[in-house]
Order: structure tokens, then sequence, then C-alpha cells
């Protein structure tokens, strides 16, 4: 209605706050409150605790109930409540289409009669019964009645005979057939993770990985052939450094590792939207007990591929606040799309196609981490048993699918365009100019070695102490993407020379303490905002950058003892 | 007949049962359909959770809540 695509429920995954739009429906100006998913006024967790407040709290001139057609008999719960309370109020059965495939059936008059309430079918997908809801809404509350308050076994039971009064027969579809095979105790996980593996492997390694290499050596291919002309023409070291190193070669290449971030975004949408996601929960609860966690917390966690801020968002669907912060600490050992471009390129130059090598490297250390960060968080050892809704199966929506990756693509666009490109512009300049604000003659001399300095003592273990290698990690915590940006633009200036300024021993350090490394700001803000308790926050990201160090270290040494070579 | 959930119970695929009355600390699952009598089915089972059906909707329980939730042999819960 108001052309903004948000996603709000309770199921992880989806918007957890109040989304307010102020618009025209059928001609009146009115503000929408788009509130997180709810099944009933009693709540527990944070998201069901806002939905529930701005409900009752709120005094909003309509209510619109939307309830899904497929979930009557449960979703009309909540209703009953709210006509308990005589809220203004208008009731909408949404996927109206996929109740009446399946062959369910109901009396819509008869079901608003006994609801004393304006109901309606539509479907958000297709837009069908969407401007019969609009010309609802512009009508306006509506005078009606309360229903008698009563307990929960006998609202369900007044429920009951609402819906035979409405002639309600269920739909049946192919969820619980796809169920038998995907929630399998054996094949339902292996078909997972085979499905992850594989998606990862394309992504990474793949034709989207091949293309992805060869657009970031063009970049820096193009930002040379730049900064030659720029030179022949007399063309002054700050603008030279600001194009070819900022624009050309820092946003370029990691620009060309788009496809490989919005391709495992698209998978962990699509996976979502149709429903597979929440079957993680089944088959993953097993996995999360000895990190004392349930089921639910998988999701958060799988989300974390794509993006931490979502997935720390997410966590706000979790019940125990002790399962909440623990599954906080753990997201961002989560590798998110960001830090895909870095693994790509050492896996393509450094380590020339030994991706096994890398993903078993960066998988041991995540499982470690996970494993030894959910000692903190909370004191609380005992996970609590689940309790999770699984949604019907359902094909996604291409427009829903394309919407939230317009969304992630903007988000990493513009990043790219702020931190990732100011990164790479101030770390060229730096290395451009001594001391003395001349063009340094000596690498040795310029301010990039001067503000480098202090650092190479801490990262000499990790082989990272030479050349401009200290500024490419600290790089690492404004924006992982700026990373592989950094080791092209600034301090290598060619993809085929990162092997000798990089030795494998030094390229393995410096994956993992960039992968396990506190996150990029963005993440850290909202870390911050969902943990309420500052200090538990610092100094959990103190052992996580302590964590990152020492597995750094050991990866350098293992790797060295390893003789591995390039 | 409702068998007597243990510790180490393990509902199979296709059984049946009835709810309890709900202990006070899991009241606030009446809300989620666990009235008392209400008939669930177990679909699927995965390690320590089981895929139940409860008026309609498809929930994933561990093993040893849904022991809590369900009425026991000769009891009332």
């Amino acid at each position: 209605m108001t052309g903004a695509h948000v996603y709000a429920s309770n199921r992880p995954g989806v918007t957890t706050q109040v989304q307010e739009a102020v618009t025209t429906v059928g001609g009146v100006a009115v503000r929408l409150f788009d509130l997180p998913g709810l099944y009933a006024l009693q709540t527990k967790t944070p998201d069901e605790a806002v939905a529930c407040a701005a409900l009752l709290l709120g005094k909003a001139d309509l209510v619109v109930n939307l309830v899904d057609a497929e979930a009557l008999p449960r979703q009309l719960y909540l209703t009953h409540q709210l006509r308990e309370r005589g809220l203004p109020m208008l009731v909408v059965l949404n996927r109206m289409d996929a109740f009446k495939k399946h062959g369910g059936s109901l009396c819509l008059r008869a079901l608003s009669r006994a609801l004393q309430c304006p109901v309606l079918a539509c479907s958000a997908r297709s837009g069908e019964g969407v401007e019969a809801l609009c010309a609802s809404i512009a009508q306006g509350p509506r005078p009606n009645g309360a229903l008698a308050v009563t307990a929960p076994a006998a609202r369900y039971a007044h429920i009951d005979r609402i819906l035979s009064l409405a002639g309600y027969a269920a739909p049946s579809g192919n969820t619980d057939r796809i169920d038998r095979v995907l929630l399998h105790p054996v094949l339902g996980l292996l078909l997972f993770l085979l499905l992850f593996a594989a998606v990862l492997c394309f992504c990474i390694a793949g034709p989207v990985g091949t293309f992805s290499a060869w657009l970031a050596e063009r970049s820096i291919d193009a930002g040379r052939a730049f900064s030659l002309w720029l030179s022949n023409h007399n063309c002054p070291t700050l603008v030279t450094t600001l194009l070819t190193d900022g624009v050309i070669t820092g946003v370029g290449s990691v620009l060309s590792f788009m496809p490989q971030i919005l391709l495992l975004y698209t998978f962990l949408t699509v996976m979502d939207a149709c429903g597979y996601l929440s079957r993680s929960t089944v088959l993953f609860d097993r996995f999360l007990r000895p990190l004392h966690l349930s089921g639910r917390a998988v999701v958060p966690l799988l989300l974390g591929f794509g993006c931490s801020v979502p997935a720390l968002q997410a966590c706000d669907t979790l019940a125990p606040p002790s399962e909440r912060t623990r599954t906080l600490s753990l997201v961002p050992f989560i590798p998110c799309s960001a830090k895909l471009p870095l693994l790509a390129l050492l896996a393509v130059t450094v380590f020339r196609g030994r991706l096994s090598l890398l993903l078993l490297t960066v998988g041991a250390v995540c499982i470690l981490g996970l494993f030894l960060f959910s000692f903190t968080g909370s004191r609380q050892r005992h996970a609590e048993q689940l309790m999770t809704v699984l949604p019907d199966y359902c094909r996604p929506g291409l427009h829903d699918v394309f919407n939230r990756l317009a969304e992630r693509c903007r988000d990493s666009l513009w990043r790219i365009a702020t931190v990732v490109f100011l990164a790479a512009f101030v770390i060229s300049l730096l290395r451009a100019y001594d001391t003395s604000f001349r063009p340094a003659a000596d690498e040795a001399a310029s301010w990039l070695a001067v503000l480098c300095e202090p650092l190479r003592p801490v990262l000499h273990p990790l082989g990272l102490s030479e050349g401009g290698m200290p500024a490419v990690v600290v790089s690492g915590f404004f924006a992982k993407e700026a990373v592989p940006a950094m080791l092209l633009a600034g301090c290598v200036g060619q993809a085929a020379g990162l092997c000798e300024v990089l030795p494998p021993p030094a390229a393995g350090a410096l994956l993992v303490f960039t992968f396990f490394s506190p996150p990029c700001v963005a993440s850290l803000y909202t870390l911050f905002r969902m943990r309420h308790a500052t200090w538990q926050c610092i100094l959990t990201l103190a052992l996580q950058l302590f964590f990152a160090y020492a597995a750094a270290w050991a990866v350098h040494d293992l790797f060295l003892f390893a003789n591995i070579a390039a | 007949m409702q068998p007597t959930p243990t510790r180490e119970w393990r509902p199979q695929p296709g059984e049946t049962y009835d709810t309890a009355e709900l202990p006070p600390d899991l009241a606030y699952l009446s809300c989620a359909g666990f009235v008392p009598g209400t008939r669930l089915t177990v679909l699927g089972v995965v390690g320590q959770v089981a895929v139940i059906s409860v008026r309609g909707t498809r929930l994933a329980v561990g093993t040893e809540l849904l022991s809590r939730l369900i009425r026991q042999e000769g009891g009332e819960g």
C-alpha cells in the first residue's frame, strides 16, 4: 500500500521492529504502523512485546489484523483476544489464493458475523483483494461490538464454533510430504549440508568466483593504465591517488566481488521465503545443544552467512534472554558474505585453487570459536526446549526476493562507496606522501610506514608486519570488504604480486584474523544497540579480538610448519 | 491409552496424544493451542525434536517439553 517493502514478523529473519509509513489510501491520508508478528497478547520475546505495546497502548484508529488463511484455527486466537478488548478492527485473511488452491473453503460473511467485525480476503503476493482492503481502510473504523472475555480453553472452543459456523474446511498442501524427505533425521541433514556446501563452493570457486576474480584483475589493469595516463598528463598525485587507487582499483575491485555476495544472499533469501530456513531449527537442534542453545538459534546463525546486521536483529525473536545474549556473541563468528571476497581473492592468488584447505581452516576455527564463545554471554548453561512454528512451504515470490536483494545491494553499494572508498583513498594517500607532506620517494618514509610502526611488533607473529599490511588488517574493522581492496590498491598494487608480498602462512593468518576479529562498524552498532550491557559487550569483543589473534597466530605457525607454499 | 512419557521417551511418527492440564510454568503455551484435551499428532522426529500438528499448525517441539504437555497414562497430566 505504501510502496515500501518490509518484513515484519516474529519469525527469525524478518524485521522485529515497528515500521511506520505515511501514505494515502483511497484518497485518505493515513499513518500505517507495521508490527512484528504475534500469536497472542501474552509475550515472551522483545519483538512480541513491541507489537503488544503498540496494539494495546498505541490507540490506533483501526487495527488491521492480518491472518494467514492457511493457519486460521491457530491465528484466530489473537483475533479473538483483540475482539475481546473491543478494538476497532478489520480482519484480513491473507494467502487466500493458496488456501483455495489447497482445497480450503470458508464463508467470509459468516466469519464476519461471528467475529462481529468486517472480514476481507486478499493475497498480498498477487495483489488480489488489496484494492478492497484500501477502500475499507479509507472508510475508517466502524462500530463493532466486543466478544466475551474467556479463558484460553473456552476461547479455543469458541473459535471452533466460529469456524464451524463459517463452514471452514481445512486446506491440505504438500508440506507434510516434502517434510518427510527434508526433515528426515539423516537424509534431511545431508541434503541441507550438501546444498549449503554447493552454494558456498559455487560462490567462491565456481564460475561466479572465476568471473569475480577476472573482473577484479580488469579493474586493477584499468587502474594501472589510467594512472599512467594521468601521470603522462602531469596530473597532481592527490587526484591520481583519488581516481586510481580510491575509485578504480579500490572500489572497482570490491564491486567485482558483488556477484558472489548477491548470489549467497539470494540463496538465503529464497531459503527463508520458501519456508526451508525454518526447518533448519529442527535439523540442527541436536548440534546446538552442546553450545547451550536450542535449534531456534540456528536461523540467526545461518542468516549471518548473508549479513551480520539482520542476523543480529533476528536474535530478538529468541525467547530466553540467556539464549539471546549467547547467540548475539556467536553471530560475529559466522563468515558473512562481505568476507567472501577476501577468501576468493586468496584462493585464486596465494593458494592457487586450494580452496578446500582454506575452507577447512576457516571451518575449524569457526567451530572452535562457536564452542568457546558459547560459554560467554550468560551464566545459564541450560538451553530451553525447542518450540517453534514450521510454516507451510510456498513458492517464493520473485517480487519479494528481488526487493530484499535490492535492499542488500543498496546497503553494500553504500558501504563500498563510503567506507571502502575512503579506506582505499586514505591508505593510498598515506602511502604516497611522506611526513613532510611531499610525495614519498621511498615507501619506508611514507606516512603509512610511520603510522604502521607501533603495530608491527604486534602483527609480527602473524607475518603481517611488513609494508602496509598493518593498515590492511586495521581496515577490516571498518568494513570487511575493505581488506581485499586494501590488498589490491594500497599495499600491493596487483593481484599477481600478492603471493610475493603475502606468503601462504601470512595469508592464512590474515584470512583468519579478518574473519574472526570483531565485526564491521555497522554490525558493532547493531550489537551495542541490542545488548544493553555495554561493558559485557566490550568484554566479549575484547575476547573475540584475542581469539582472532591467537587463532591467526596458530594458523600462521601451522602453515609454516606444514611448509605450505604458494 | 496414552504412553507414560519419561526422560528417554521418544514419540513415533503417526502417534496421537491428548494435551494435558498444563503445569504453571508452561501455562503460557495454552495460547499456542495446548489446552486440555486438544488432540496432537506426531508427524516426525529428528533427534530430540518432534514435529507435531496441533489445530492444523505444524510445530517443532523438544521431546522433553512434549512429554510434559501430553496427558500421561492413568493421570490427569
